[in-house]
């Protein structure tokens, strides 16, 4: 109680400073006027009555600083009176200061967004209720080559766990999916996700409005019913409660809408493990059948479960991989790969989520990290030159009865300001940052709706401040302060006291150049990899292409209508203007659908006798498919009008394709097989003839080319699904509007999907190492700018302090030449040392990123050349300046001037 | 009592002390204070203003005293500090610590070889 008095008290008092200062002048009034007073009553003239009490008195100036000096309160007050001061110095010296700030506000702004985005993206909770329970499950066979990859469970397991487990509170399978929605308007594909009715529990959210799924909903048979999710609600109907109840047609079949989710739920949310940036617009039940015995095929779901309290995800591993050792799970090889006794694996929901930027997240909180310690060393660096240049004033700071803490206090106040006015740029630069990180992200970046500035990114910056404040303040703080009088005093104007400080600069140089040296090297392999996923040969020409998937609804022979709508559409399309050629497919570049086969090659056999059996994408495509991706042949010819009526049916294979399964040196062209693929033609005599190898096509242009065989659409052969590919005379764009008006014309229930020039589907796709190597190099330029100011303040500073010793060269007959050289070795020595050290770190550290390198290893010799030589050319030019005017010292003026 | 007082021309450490007893017997402005030390001295302790002032911030910052400002017996205003509960009892143990030390200090001076 008495305690809190007395701080409020003094606080009280703080503040009420001027009062209290008011108030002391009055008394000090008071008591100069009845000094005086009593010195008439005695008898003195009023004149000397006055000069007496002031002399009794003393200087009032000097009473009143030391009845300030009462209290830690005052403490407060002289930190106050070091800021202004501070302030002053500051402004007195705007170079010093402009570099500084500059130089904080860059590395905190940096700092701050860089947080900010690592925190939304990989810390901040999920949206989900007690996120850090959920986990995601799926099954291997430890040391398989998994052919479908993924995190999927089979359904056996799935129910079996379902059904009882201790480790488990809840267990919700879901499936991404892409709808046919024709109740809006016009036809159009949405991005959905089936759900199985315990999955919102799961994930502990309940309805905006309505209700989810039960169990009676997710019955085969059952009425078809939909939950909307709440941008879909507010967007269609209006955010109206009236939609609840209504109908919408969904593939063809109508509807009940009966819930709405929360606000800001989506699942699995925009880049959570879909290949597409799009969110969930609406979610339908999933139904999971039990198996029928003596099934051959194993059913699989994406599966996502809660963790029951107190349970580890070591429990819930174990739990189950019995249940799955206890299931039958029929042709789980083909799904699986053939490896050891199936595990399930159980990992963090969050962790799952990010995955895939988490390398390059980690990248970039590294990266900043580094310019941020250069930043630091930066500033420190300045302080230090700046403290030699002070020694003086506060050597006679010192003598004049200044306490060495009290000096100290008043230096760590300079840093201290220096850096809490850099760290209010810094938030601007750092707001500033984070919207373009935001707005620069690839699409399909996860939680990038989780990105924004707040009290977390505010935090960030105001640490980074104060980190930098400290680390730049302490080391000249510590080191200005330990002056010695003496010495100070009797140096004058010669300036050479100090050189010891310069060990400390050169190691902070050092230090600096090393840092810059792992940046430029890591930002070099970064924007490496990125050109090399550039000059990929894909095998196609993007260029004037425009692609579109074609779905048909309301057929019960979806695949026929689809390939009869989309040979219909490049038929009329071809009489377009602005249309060079038009063909479909059922594969195309970034179409996100790969379908890969195994078949029999009749007629060849492997050296043990046993027929061949190739592995290979098998793509169904129309003449003029090939023309407008433009592929490229390698011999013979590509498919023909006429080819989809002949009674042989044409074949091209790739390049890999050839190389592996047609090795024996024969001819390629005109080879035949009989009898290939009998379960999709539904006969044994089919005739397939070799017309052509084709370079190969990369679908994904990170992944690696495999076999791919493409056969002629008709005669029996469907393209199933079909994508559009359109190769046009001018922008792609003008030619999507008449794609859109013809399929509407021929099929007005027909959605088209993705339609839009292949090559800003490439461009998409290689979004995420684009951004990767745009900010590393940006903070690698960052880290140059600042490594070359740190070494060009230093030498500068060094070159003025000698300024007496090179004019004693100079006098002595020193060339300029020999001026010039002795300043260069100066900065050329701290440069290389600096060049070995960041030489040395990155080799050991930079495995760390190879997972974002494409096509260079992290040891490439170009970047290991590129990062040194950088450096050297701008401590060159860093190093010249200084140098020069060294050269240029007067021996006559500079020694007078002494 | 934190270690930096020093009072000039009193001894070291008995300037509070003094201040206390001085406004035991009335509360007093400072100038009144100073005058009234002189006058019990019988001049022999001289208090400056360099000294008192900051003697009087301390000792209210403790809550010893307490300043008011009253009409002065000339019609003027001054800050006129009283003893509070706490100053009454700091001087009273200051008084019995002081008179301890001096009656030790004086039969340390006046000692000789055969007391001992």
């Amino acid at each position: 109680m008495a305690v809190s008095r007395r701080v409020i008290g003094r606080l009280r008092r703080l503040v009420g400073k001027a009062r209290l200062e008011e108030e002391l002048d009055a008394e000090l009034r008071e008591f100069l006027h009845t000094a005086v007073e009593e010195k008439l009553r005695n008898g003195l003239s009023r004149e000397r009555a006055v000069r007496a009490a002031r002399m009794e008195l003393g200087s009032i100036e000097a009473v009143k600083d030391r009845v300030r000096d009462i209290g830690w309160e005052s403490v407060l007050g002289s930190v106050w009176q070091d800021a202004h001061y501070a302030a002053r110095v500051l402004r007195k010296s705007p170079g010093f200061a402009a570099a500084a700030l500059l130089t904080i506000a860059l590395g905190v702004g940096g700092t701050a967004a860089v947080f900010s985005v690592v925190y939304g993206v990989l810390l901040r909770p999920l949206p989900y209720s007690e996120p850090d329970r959920l986990v995601r499950l799926w099954e291997l066979h430890p040391g398989a080559n998994a052919p479908l990859g993924g995190t999927l469970l089979s359904q056996p397991t799935y129910h079996a766990w379902s059904r009882a487990s201790g480790s488990l509170q809840a267990i919700g399978g879901f499936r991404v999916s892409d709808y046919t929605v024709t109740g809006f308007g016009a036809a159009q594909r949405v991005r959905g996700t089936r759900v199985t009715p315990s999955l919102f529990g799961v994930l502990g959210v309940s309805p905006a409005l309505g209700r989810f799924f039960t169990d009676t909903d997710a019955q085969s048979g059952s009425a078809p019913v939909v939950v909307l999710a709440y941008a879909t609600w507010r967007d269609q109907f209006g955010a109206d409660p009236v939609a609840i109840g209504k109908t919408v047609t969904i593939d063809n079949l109508d509807h009940r809408i009966i819930g709405v989710a929360p606000s800001g739920f989506a699942f699995p949310g925009p880049g959570g493990w879909s290949d597409s940036p799009r969110a969930s617009t609406l979610y339908t039940p999933l139904v999971l059948p039990e198996m029928v015995p003596g099934a051959n095929v194993i059913g699989l779901v994406d599966a996502v479960a809660r963790l029951a309290p107190g349970a580890t995800i070591a429990q819930a591993e174990a739990e189950g991989t019995a249940y799955a050792r206890s299931v039958a799970r029929p042709g789980a090889d083909l799904v699986f790969g053939s490896g050891g006794p199936v595990a399930v694996r159980v990992r963090s929901m969050a962790n799952q989520m990010t995955m895939t930027v988490r390398p390059a997240l980690v990248v970039l909180a590294a990266g900043i990290g580094l310019v941020l310690l250069i930043a630091c060393a930066n500033v420190a660096n300045l302080f230090l030159s700046r403290g030699m240049d002070r020694a003086r004033e506060l050597a006679v700071r010192a003598s004049l009865g200044a306490g060495r803490g009290r000096l100290l206090r008043q230096l760590l106040t300079e840093g201290f300001v220096i850096a809490l006015v850099g760290g209010a740029l810094g938030g601007f630069v750092g707001w500033a940052l984070t919207s373009a990180v935001a707005a620069l992200a690839p699409s399909g970046f996860p939680r990038l709706e989780d990105i924004h500035v707040d009290a977390w990114f505010l935090g960030a910056a105001a640490l980074a401040a104060v980190f930098v404040g400290t680390v730049s303040g302490v080391l000249p703080a510590a080191r200005a302060s330990r002056v010695d009088l003496n010495i100070m005093m009797n140096a004058g104007g010669d300036r050479s006291v100090g050189t010891s400080g310069g060990r400390v600069r050169r190691i902070l140089l050092v230090v600096e150049a090393a840092l810059a040296v792992v940046l430029v090297i890591g930002a070099t392999l970064l924007g490496r990899s990125f050109i090399r996923l550039l000059q990929v040969d894909a095998g196609y020409d993007a260029a004037k292409v425009l692609t579109a998937d074609l779905y048909v609804i309301g057929a019960t022979d979806n695949g026929k209508r689809n390939s009869q709508l989309a040979v219909s559409t490049i038929e009329r399309l071809r009489a377009m203007p602005g249309v060079r050629v038009a063909g479909a497919g059922n594969m195309v570049p970034f179409g996100g659908v790969l379908s890969s086969t195994s078949f029999d090659l009749p007629g060849m056999a492997a050296p043990d006798g046993r027929p061949v059996v190739a592995r290979a994408l098998r793509a169904v495509v129309t003449p003029g498919y090939a023309e407008a991706l433009g592929m490229r042949l390698q011999e013979g010819r590509f498919f023909r009008p006429e080819d989809t009526t002949s009674a042989i049916h044409p074949l091209l294979v790739n390049d890999v394709f050839a190389t592996t399964y047609f090795a024996d040196g024969r001819p390629v062209i005109g080879r035949r097989f009989v009898g290939l693929f009998p379960r999709m033609l539904g006969r044994t005599d089919a005739v397939f003839d070799v017309v052509g190898v084709v370079k190969n096509v990369l679908l994904e242009l990170d992944a690696p080319p495999q076999p791919h065989i493409y056969l002629v659409h008709g005669g029996g052969i469907d393209m199933g699904r079909a994508a559009l590919v359109v190769k046009t005379e001018g922008d792609p764009v003008v030619v999507a509007s008449l794609v859109r008006g013809i399929v509407r014309q021929l099929e007005p229930g027909a959605a088209l999907d993705r339609l839009g020039p292949l090559a800003d589907k490439v461009s998409s796709s290689v979004g995420q190492p684009r951004f990767a190597a745009f900010v590393l190099i940006t903070f690698s330029s960052l880290a140059l700018v600042l490594a070359a100011t740190g070494l060009y303040g230093v030498l500068s500073y060094n070159v003025a302090q000698r300024r007496r010793e090179i004019s004693v060269r100079a006098a002595l007959g020193a060339t300029s030449g020999q001026l010039v050289r002795m300043v260069l070795r100066e900065g050329f020595a701290v440069t290389a040392t600096g060049l070995m050290a960041g030489v040395a770190v990155s080799a050991l550290s930079m495995r760390a990123i190879s997972s974002v390198l494409f096509g260079v290893t992290p040891l490439d010799t170009v970047a290991f050349f590129v990062g040194p030589f950088l450096l050297s050319v701008v401590a060159g030019a860093a190093c010249i300046i200084p140098a020069r005017r060294a050269a240029r010292v007067d021996p006559a003026t500079a020694l007078k001037a002494e | 009592m934190p270690a930096e007082e020093k009072p000039s021309s009193v001894v070291q450490g008995t300037l509070h002390m003094l201040i206390l007893k001085t406004l035991a017997l009335e509360p007093m402005h400072g100038y009144g204070i100073g005058v009234r030390l002189e006058q019990i001295s019988k001049g022999v302790f001289q208090v400056n203003a360099g000294s008192l002032f900051p003697a009087l911030r301390r000792l209210e910052r403790d809550r010893l005293i307490t300043g008011q400002w009253r009409v002065t017996e000339n019609n003027r205003r001054a800050k006129y500090y009283t003893l509070t509960t706490l100053g009454r009892t700091r001087l009273k143990n200051e008084t019995r610590d002081w008179q301890l030390q001096t009656t030790a200090i004086a039969r340390i001076l006046q000692a000789s070889l055969g007391e001992l």
